[in-house]
């Protein structure tokens, strides 16, 4: 085997790294989309294994959760005020319904608290992901994925693989949401996978769209 | 040159008028996501007949399995679960559930209220129920749609699958096929209701007629 010269080698390694393709935004968002599906899609998994987070993820110290969950419950909680707006009455004010939403913020902080979860954040890029489940172990689990506000590729894949082009889809100033349900087979369990995609407007909300994953029994 | 022009000018309105599986997808889900008198919904565009009657035994298995993998999804799993079911009685149950909703087809389609639709250029199959609780067209009564084609080469069924399946691929698996299952909101006349989508994938060899990819959109 003959020896290759360390100044070529450092050569070659350059080159390597320049033909490398670097990865696009498209293709990291992909990743990043199968590694949360990998992750949450888990039916039978045990409950504690939903909490270690996925490589390149970090669990946000239990200190900053409140703060990164307000942020989430804040476009979580869009869908709530989308349902009073589709309500028969329709009397109440933008501004009544928006009181009503911080009022659910406060309580789906409180729920959070009190429930098993955690908080992971994705170090590249900065998008969060929040693992709960209401004590029945992978029955009810719930993962919320929100890309960052400028992580549009993320936002668009995500939309692309899990929205459905629903005719007439109820939209509000609160935002629409598209859910689809799916029985699947993981594990050599079945079970039923809840897919939900929200979408809301910059007024309402810091976080222009997340996916939310749930596991059900069949 | 004449004969050229003259060939160019027949040719022109066949391409002006050929439609593609999306036109197609999109042409139902306009047309069966809506609040109308019963009636409106057989009124179809130009290039649409109405199947012959005596093709039933044809069509009707691309509607009726769906309830056939509904019930199978739920006997796996209770085979599953609970030690009361017999594994061995399980599968015949599901192919049971599957038969009991042809014949149930077979009399709800002869009370005329179900009709099967043909496309005449591309053979694609639209089969609409519209007025199944009423005895007068001008009432409402949410539609239920299935569209497909019955040949599995044909690009309508990679067409339904990319616009209406989710890409996960472990759905449950049963002995007569998978599905996907959607609802969503929707607001039609000013009212909320439940769109329910369904992409169904039925093994084609288990019985004569079954289209590969069946899509079913049914307000509720």
């Amino acid at each position: 085997m003959p020896r290759i010269p360390a100044s070529l080698a450092a050569i070659s390694t350059a080159a390597l790294f320049c033909v490398a393709p670097v990865p696009s935004a498209a293709d990291a968002a992909n990743d990043l989309l199968l590694q949360v599906e990998a992750h949450c899609i888990q039916p039978g998994r045990a409950f504690k294994d939903f909490l270690v987070p996925p490589t390149g993820w970090d669990a946000v110290p239990a200190g900053e959760v409140r703060d990164h969950f307000a942020m989430a419950a804040l476009t979580i909680s869009a869908w709530y005020g989308m349902d009073r707006r589709g309500e028969q009455d329709q009397t109440e004010t933008t501004a009544e319904i928006q009181k009503s939403i911080a009022k659910e913020i406060e309580r789906d902080i409180e729920d959070f608290n009190k429930r098993e979860g955690a908080v992971f954040r994705h170090g590249a890029s900065g998008s969060m992901l929040v693992v709960e489940t209401d004590g029945r172990g992978w029955f009810h689990m719930t993962c919320t994925l929100w890309p960052s506000a400028g992580n549009e590729a993320l936002q668009q894949h995500i939309l692309n693989r899990w929205t459905l082009p629903i005719p007439r889809a109820k939209t509000s100033p609160f935002g629409d949401v598209r859910e689809t349900s799916v029985h699947i087979r993981r594990n050599g369990v079945p079970a039923k996978l809840k897919a939900d995609v929200y979408r809301v407007p910059v007024e309402v909300g810091p976080v222009p769209l997340y996916l939310e994953l749930t596991l059900l029994p069949l | 040159m004449t004969r050229l022009f003259a060939g160019l000018v027949v040719l022109l309105p066949a391409i002006a008028t050929a439609q593609t599986p999306l036109d197609v997808i999109t042409f139902v889900e306009t047309h069966c996501v809506r609040s109308a008198p019963a009636g409106a919904f057989y009124d179809l565009p130009d290039g649409w007949k109405r199947a012959d009657r005596s093709a039933t035994r044809f069509w009707l298995p691309s509607i009726a399995v769906e309830e056939g993998i509904d019930y199978a999804a739920f006997i796996t799993h209770q085979i599953e679960v609970s030690k009361e079911v017999d594994a061995e009685r399980g599968w015949p149950l599901t192919v049971e559930a599957y038969e009991d909703q042809l014949s149930d087809e077979r009399s709800y389609t002869r009370s005329d209220w179900q009709r099967l639709y043909v496309h005449r250029d591309s053979n694609t199959h639209l089969f609409i129920g519209a007025g199944e609780d009423t005895d007068n067209p001008d009432d409402w009564f949410p539609p239920r749609c299935y569209l497909w084609h019955p040949d599995a080469d044909n690009p309508l069924a990679a067409a339904i699958t990319a616009r209406w399946d989710v890409p996960f691929g472990d759905r449950l698996v049963t002995g007569l096929g998978q599905a996907t299952f959607a609802w969503n909101k929707v607001v039609v006349e000013g009212g909320e209701m439940t769109l329910e989508s369904r992409v169904i994938r039925p093994y084609t060899d288990f019985a004569e007629g079954l289209a590969p990819v069946i899509l079913k959109l049914e307000l509720r």
